[in-house]
């Protein structure tokens, strides 16, 4: 079962990174400040974990990535959602959504 | 990687330091921040590489728990399986040994038969029917093709008995001109082949011998060149070894010794200028470049000049020859091609079974499918892993199946081979054959796996996380329409074995028209002995010691034996009952005999006298015809005083004899004339008439029981004579109608298999059925409704389900009657009655299948049932 749950988590992360790209084309520590940012600083990306689920996510073909200059003027990564990877933000947030919805009606009957 | 990783630590050791750490502090706390970055580059690493094996590889090792954990149902599909995929590989690898395989020459595509044909043949005698020619025909035909094609010609040797360092043995031949084998592309293993020259002209003293006869005869000895070897009696000089494979270019026969087609040749059937015997038959290899049309234009040209003589509008054409000159590919076309249909339909249904099954296991698993669901499995990963588990079970069972179908193999080609005795091809599973295997394992896969795979891509998790209960199992339409689709075929194959078994019951029970009981057969061989010089007297003497044996009523020679798919035939030169016959030719089989043999095989005669002392080699020659051959020429009048000429003599009929069956007991008796053997032994080519005759010998204990006395007193006589195959006719006529045996036997088999496949399909859903009632059940059971009321409705459920499949199949059952109305014997379109056996069968073995889970309904506890919600 561990197995199992490290694959929810993964399957949580991956859904952040990529909503995170959703507007713009972002290089990994931007990525990691943006998912601070828009969840008002609760959530902090472990940094251990970002850059095994950016390679992961551009195996699976859902980002890809280009190489750019970063602010402070250093050669980075860019990574950008594909075609693909919109569509499947959509699917991970139906599916986030259905998943908390039966969970909060569990626990909101007796 | 790195300089990714290192841009993200500097942003990062910026940030620290514009918050007022010191660099060092800002580096050490991005670092802790970070953790390893070895580590990270490692899963990064592994991320990219393996995402796609890794998941595989655990979805197999899933795959396999989860198999192991269902030992019911993982053994009843792989056997299945099995089954059904070791039949089709079987039957697909005789199909290819007989139908598709190639000669193991360079090019087999290059290389044609050639086959004549004409209208009104008037030949004097001929042997092998349209791809022979007579030696000068041969030769003048490879003259005219010289430019095109390279024509090779060949006579097939059956029964030969060769002697090599003492050792003595039989074998197969071929006589073969000089470019045999530089036509097929052949060169020896060791020494040489045939130059050019050595036939016609030639001295004709070389041969060339078999790998298989050189490793078994002359132990693989390579200094084997040059050594002397008997065959026949004729000493000849051993000049190469063919390589490893080739057996001729008869598929079904096994060559082995190979001499040429020389004019000293003692197995010429007349001089080799003479064309009276057409018995050479003619293969050819088109030269690179070389335009067939024209080949055949030019060939046809000269070939019109040559035969104009025997027949009317003479045509020659050149037919493909890849797989070599034989009948065969022509004869088990048809019995290839139906078993193939029935192998094909128990596949099927065997698939059917295992989606149906898997469907049903699916349903029950969906409570754990529907958490992996909902922990972020992907709908594909879904299918994925529920086509995986289809594979593993399909590779298992076809890993078994071959297993099988080498054994299968053997059995369906001797039976096929019916009288023949054996079909000496190469059954070994070759590349062809595993590819097809894999084939179909994956075909089988996608089959048995597609359904139940799609269905398990549709989870809805919050479905599958109701309630841990039985209820909200899926009603399972599909399922229901392949159990009505395994019955519909299961129908269609019943029907077929019980048409072929009806059949073969009437063709046992035909009467031959003789005693087919206590008659002991064998062959002897006088080649190589002193007996062969005056065979004549050999014969006469072993059938007078056969008669004297204690337990012997008579003792006959014959050419070969009834029954046995044996022929000859042949047409009357002049006849003198031209009066009452018109103008049509007379043709009739023909049968050398003992003078005894009406009194050994027990045929009456009817007219006139049977052969007797009297009728020597110097008398005048005598024949008897059959009865068929009186109503066929003579409207029924008395043919006995007329003469006719054969085999440039003339005969006289003696005698009308009863009608006995001839090769086959199927079809009519067709007209015959027999011969007696000592005024047959006319000719001074003795060695190709009657040089290997059968005795018959009726005894009043079973027939094989006399054999060691009889063996004693034949070789009394002369030790060096070779005594082999000895049957009886009993035996012999089960052999002729072996097909039939095989399709009797396989189609039941099979139709039994099929029928076992559906009856645990049914079982399957209404046992799955009863489950997910399970409650509605029990709460019925409370309220009191009986045993019946229960067990009625679902009995009727499984009688309504198969009597749909019923109709599905009839349509093809009714089309299936009708194609073997015309090819089965005694089987007409009128057969139709044997859909009522299959039907019953189907009923009660559905009634079977479902009487326990309706059982277990009927004995719903309902607190149980009550719980479980």
């Amino acid at each position: 079962m561990t197995k199992e749950k490290s694959d929810h988590v993964y399957g949580t992360l991956d859904m952040l990174i990529l909503k995170s790209l959703q507007h713009e084309p972002r290089h990994g520590l931007a990525i990691a400040d943006r998912i601070q940012q828009m969840s008002d600083e609760v959530l902090r990306v472990e940094q251990g974990s970002l850059y095994p689920a950016l390679y992961r996510l551009e195996a699976e073909g859902w980002i890809s990535a280009e190489a750019g200059i970063s602010e402070n003027n250093r050669k980075a990564r860019f990574y950008k959602l594909t075609a693909a990877g919109r569509r499947q933000l959509a699917e991970e947030r139906a599916h986030w959504d259905r998943i908390t919805g039966a969970i909060n009606l569990v626990l909101s009957r007796a | 990687m790195s300089a990714e990783l290192e841009a993200h630590l500097e942003g990062l050791v910026a940030r620290h330091i514009a918050a007022g750490m010191s660099p060092e502090e800002a580096r050490h706390a991005a670092l802790r921040s970070f953790g390893g970055v070895e580590q990270i580059k490692e899963r990064c690493r592994d991320e990219r590489r393996s995402l796609g094996l890794e998941e595989f590889g655990r979805d197999l090792a899933f795959g396999l728990r989860a198999l192991r954990r269902a030992p019911g149902f993982t053994a009843v599909a792989v056997l299945s399986l099995a089954l059904g995929i070791g039949a089709a590989t079987a039957v697909f690898s005789v199909a290819n040994a007989i139908l598709l395989r190639s000669l193991p020459v360079p090019h087999p595509e290059q290389l044609r038969v050639l086959h004549w044909s004409g209208t009104s043949l008037h030949i004097p005698s001929w042997v092998g029917g349209d791809t022979s020619f007579t030696p000068p025909h041969f030769f003048r035909l490879r003259e005219q093709a010289a430019g095109q094609a390279e024509l090779f010609g060949f006579v097939p040797l059956s029964n030969l008995v060769a002697q090599v360092q003492g050792n003595s043995f039989r074998a197969q031949g071929v006589m073969v001109s000089d470019n045999f084998f530089a036509g097929l592309g052949i060169s020896a293993y060791l020494g040489r082949t045939l130059a050019p020259g050595e036939d016609y002209a030639g001295a004709g003293g070389n041969v060339v011998v078999s790998y298989a006869l050189w490793e078994k005869q002359l132990d693989a000895n390579p200094e084997a060149v040059g050594q002397t070897i008997t065959v026949n009696g004729t000493a000849y000089t051993l000049v190469g070894v063919l390589p490893r494979g080739f057996t001729g270019v008869q598929g079904g026969e096994s060559a082995e010794i190979f001499v040429p087609l020389a004019a000293k040749s003692p197995f010429l059937y007349r001089e080799i200028t003479s064309n009276f015997h057409w018995y050479v038959r003619a293969m050819g290899r088109l030269r690179p470049g070389a335009d067939e049309a024209q080949l055949t234009a030019a060939l046809a040209v000269v070939w019109a000049r040559e035969a104009a003589e025997f027949m009317g509008s003479p045509q020659l054409r050149l037919e493909a020859g890849r797989g070599g000159e034989t009948e065969d590919r022509r004869v088990y076309r048809w019995p290839v091609l139906l078993l193939s249909g029935v192998v094909a339909a128990v596949l099927l249904v065997a698939c059917a079974n295992l989606a149906g099954l898997s469907l049903a296991r699916g349903a029950a698993r969906q409570h754990e499918l529907a958490i992996r669901a909902a922990l972020g499995s992907g709908r594909w990963r879904l299918i994925r892993q529920s086509l995986i588990e289809s594979l593993l079970l399909a590779l298992a069972g076809g890993v078994l199946g071959v297993v099988l179908a080498l054994w299968l193999q053997q059995g369906i080609a001797r039976l096929l081979a019916g009288s023949r005795g054996e079909l000496r091809y190469d059954f070994s599973l070759d590349g062809r054959v595993l590819g097809f295997a894999l084939l179909i394992v994956l075909v089988t896969a996608l089959l048995a796996g597609v359904l139940p795979a799609l269905r398990a891509g549709r989870i809805d998790p919050l479905d599958g996380l109701k309630s841990r209960g039985v209820l909200g199992l899926a009603r399972l339409r599909s399922g229901r329409i392949l159990v009505v689709a395994q019955i519909a075929v299961s129908l269609v194959l019943l029907t077929g074995a019980a048409l072929f078994v009806h059949s073969l019951a009437k063709l046992a029970q035909i009467n031959a028209g003789f005693s087919t009981d206590k008659l002991l057969l064998f062959q002897v061989n006088v080649a190589g002995a002193a007996a062969g010089a005056q065979p004549t007297q050999y014969y006469d003497r072993v059938q007078r010691a056969l008669a004297a044996l204690p337990g012997v009523r008579s003792a006959s020679l014959i050419e070969f034996p009834l029954l046995s798919g044996g022929s000859g035939s042949g047409g009357f030169d002049s006849f003198s009952g031209r009066a009452r016959t018109g103008q049509q030719s007379i043709n009739t089989r023909r049968l050398t005999v003992g003078e005894t043999f009406f009194a050994t095989v027990g045929v009456p005669i009817l007219r006139g006298r049977a052969f007797a002392a009297e009728d020597s080699e110097s008398a005048p020659k005598v024949a008897v015809v059959n009865e068929a051959f009186v109503r066929k020429y003579l409207a029924d009048e008395d043919p006995v005083g007329l003469s006719f000429r054969m085999w440039d003599a003339e005969w006289r009929i003696v005698g009308v004899c009863h009608d006995i069956k001839y090769n086959t007991l199927k079809g009519d008796v067709p007209p015959t004339t027999y011969f007696p053997f000592r005024q047959r032994l006319y000719s001074r080519f003795k060695l190709t008439h009657l040089r290997t005759p059968y005795f018959a010998v009726r005894t009043v204990l079973p027939p094989l029981t006399l054999l060691p006395a009889v063996r004693r007193a034949v070789l009394a006589i002369d030790p060096n004579v070779a005594l082999t195959e000895a049957t009886t006719q009993e035996e012999v006529r089960a052999r002729s109608i072996g097909p039939e045996r095989l399709f009797a036997l396989l189609c039941g088999g099979l139709a039994m298999v099929a029928l076992l496949l559906a009856c645990v399909g049914l079982y399957g859903l209404m046992a799955y059925n009863v489950t997910r009632r399970t409650t509605e059940f029990g709460l019925r059971v409370a309220l009191g409704a009986t045993t019946r009321a229960i067990v009625r409705p679902i009995l009727g459920e499984a009688l309504a389900l198969a009597g749909l499949g019923v109709a599905l199949g009839l349509p093809l059952t009714l089309a299936l009657i009708r194609v073997l109305g015309n090819r089965l014997y005694e089987i007409s379109t009128g057969d139709a009655w044997a859909l009522v056996p299959a039907t019953g069968l189907l009923a009660v073995v559905a009634l079977l299948a479902t009487w326990l889970p309706a059982r277990r309904a009927a004995q719903a506890d309902p607190m149980t049932a009550l719980r479980a919600e």
